[in-house]
């Protein structure tokens, strides 16, 4: 067995996958927060800094994990100041005494072309668990479209989808407006920079280069550039990708009244230094969670305190 | 640089939502001025506009501008706080490509600002170039516009 083989058997083992997505059990009145999305919103790998910080910053938990939607999610963690806890906080501070549920359906390696079916899953919980409002969803999605191989998901295509996804969310009738933050892809691109790959990591001193481009085989088309003409035509792809996310928020709130669909381009405009990346140097790692939380809950206009 | 006719100065995308900085403080906006489309090799220059239509007085105002991939950063007025490196091409450290000016007073009931930022736009042509705003407020919520340029042959 090679060393690759070794290691992705020892991580099959050690992961799990999350069937429950509940934290917590439906309350008829209650508040739900919607998470959906792909492998960053799912948390995956999270657990495993490239670069341990210090103990006094929390104690690294070696566990292979691949999904921490319950602990480090941006969205939906409780480990970290994620959405779901800053959307709580906000609602204290408002004297708001319905209580807040979450339900994180992202799933890593998730498309848009799976947004419909998280979709449907999150209408189904929702008239299921007899909640009065769907507060809040965040959708991460699109960085899969772009990586797809053997070239990136047709833009026409994940119009089609999104707007699915969207009509379905739209089923729901509530007094309020459904609230959704739709986040663009990162500078996925960015992390096939040279200083990133000649990063070591714990793997037993492997680099990046090693432990991403060809243990896990993530995105070779966004990140195995090597010339400036390769880095512009993979930044191509996602940026326009996420002018096709920011024109379809804003074609969807339009036929859509019921739902306010803000686009936020921060995760574009957002450096990834190694720091904040998990072991295998590709999904953020708690430190990165949290620095998506940050970013992005300024970019919602709603629930903002004095 | 740019024909009279193709200077058509028009309000590209949405006036972004002031409903930030919370109840009290409503009413900021940010919107960037320009031309609709550009050549390549050619100065690209547009207006980033801020304005407190609310009753806050804000002071410390951070404007950030995500500067256009494939452009060179050529000129800001009023000089800004942070600019971007002059190398374009990606080197072991990609640098975000933004300009920053802090400390910018906005007065309530009416107080604005304008920033201008002149970039050399890099070939090739026949493209779409995407930039961002953002006007931040410390401890506060953010506001971004994006809007697009299309870069002619």
């Amino acid at each position: 067995m090679t060393l690759p083989q070794v290691v992705l058997s020892l991580l099959l083992i050690l992961s799990f996958s999350s069937t429950s997505h509940a934290m917590g059990r439906p309350k008829p009145g209650a508040l739900l927060m919607g998470v959906m999305g792909d492998s960053i919103s799912a948390g995956s790998l999270s657990d495993l800094p490239l670069k341990p910080f210090a103990r006094s910053e929390g104690a690294v938990n070696a566990k292979l994990i691949w999904e921490n939607k319950r602990r480090l999610s941006w969205a939906s963690g409780r480990a970290v100041a994620s959405h779901f806890r800053l959307l709580g906080d906000y609602l204290r501070a408002e004297g708001e005494d319905q209580k807040l549920f979450i339900e994180n359906f992202a799933t890593p390696k998730h498309r848009t072309r799976d947004l419909p079916g998280q979709a449907r899953e999150l209408v189904r919980h929702f008239k299921n668990g007899a909640y009065s409002s769907l507060i809040y969803v965040t959708v991460l999605i699109g960085s899969n479209d772009a990586c797809d191989k053997p070239g990136p998901t047709p833009l026409d295509q994940m119009r089609e989808e999104l707007l699915k996804t969207f009509a379905i969310m739209s089923e729901i009738k509530q007094e309020d407006s459904i609230r959704i933050l739709l986040v663009g892809i990162p500078r996925i691109p960015d992390l096939g920079a040279p200083s990133i790959r000649r990063t070591h990591t714990p793997l037993l001193g492997l680099r990046c280069s090693f432990v991403r481009d060809r243990l896990f085989g993530f995105c070779p088309n966004l990140i195995g550039w090597r010339t400036v003409a390769q880095y512009h035509a993979a930044m191509d792809i996602v940026e326009e990708r996420n002018r096709l996310l920011r024109s379809t928020a804003a074609e969807a709130t339009a036929a859509f009244p019921n739902l306010e669909i803000v686009y936020s381009n921060h995760l574009y405009n957002l450096e990834i230094p190694s720091e904040l990346l998990a072991i295998d140097c590709f999904h953020p790692s708690k430190r990165g969670q949290e620095a998506i939380s940050r970013e992005v809950w300024l970019d919602q206009p709603w629930f903002i305190t004095d | 640089m740019f024909t009279p006719a193709a200077f058509i100065f028009v309000f590209l995308g949405n006036f972004a939502a002031g409903t930030a900085f919370g109840a009290i403080c409503d009413g900021i906006f940010l919107r960037q001025l320009g031309p609709t489309s550009v050549s390549a090799d050619q100065i690209l220059s547009y207006k980033i506009q801020v304005v407190n239509e609310g009753a806050c007085n804000l002071e410390g105002v951070q404007v950030t501008d995500y500067l256009p991939r494939r452009t060179l950063y050529r000129e800001g007025q009023p000089t800004p706080s942070q600019v971007p490196s002059d190398r374009p091409a990606p080197r072991d450290h990609l640098p975000v490509h933004q300009v920053q000016w802090m400390g910018v007073h906005l007065p309530p009931r009416g107080g604005s600002a304008v920033f201008e930022v002149k970039v050399l736009v890099l070939s090739p042509g026949k493209r779409t170039i995407t930039d961002t705003a953002c006007l931040e407020h410390p401890s506060s919520v953010r506001i971004c516009n994006t809007i697009d340029f299309w870069v002619n042959d």
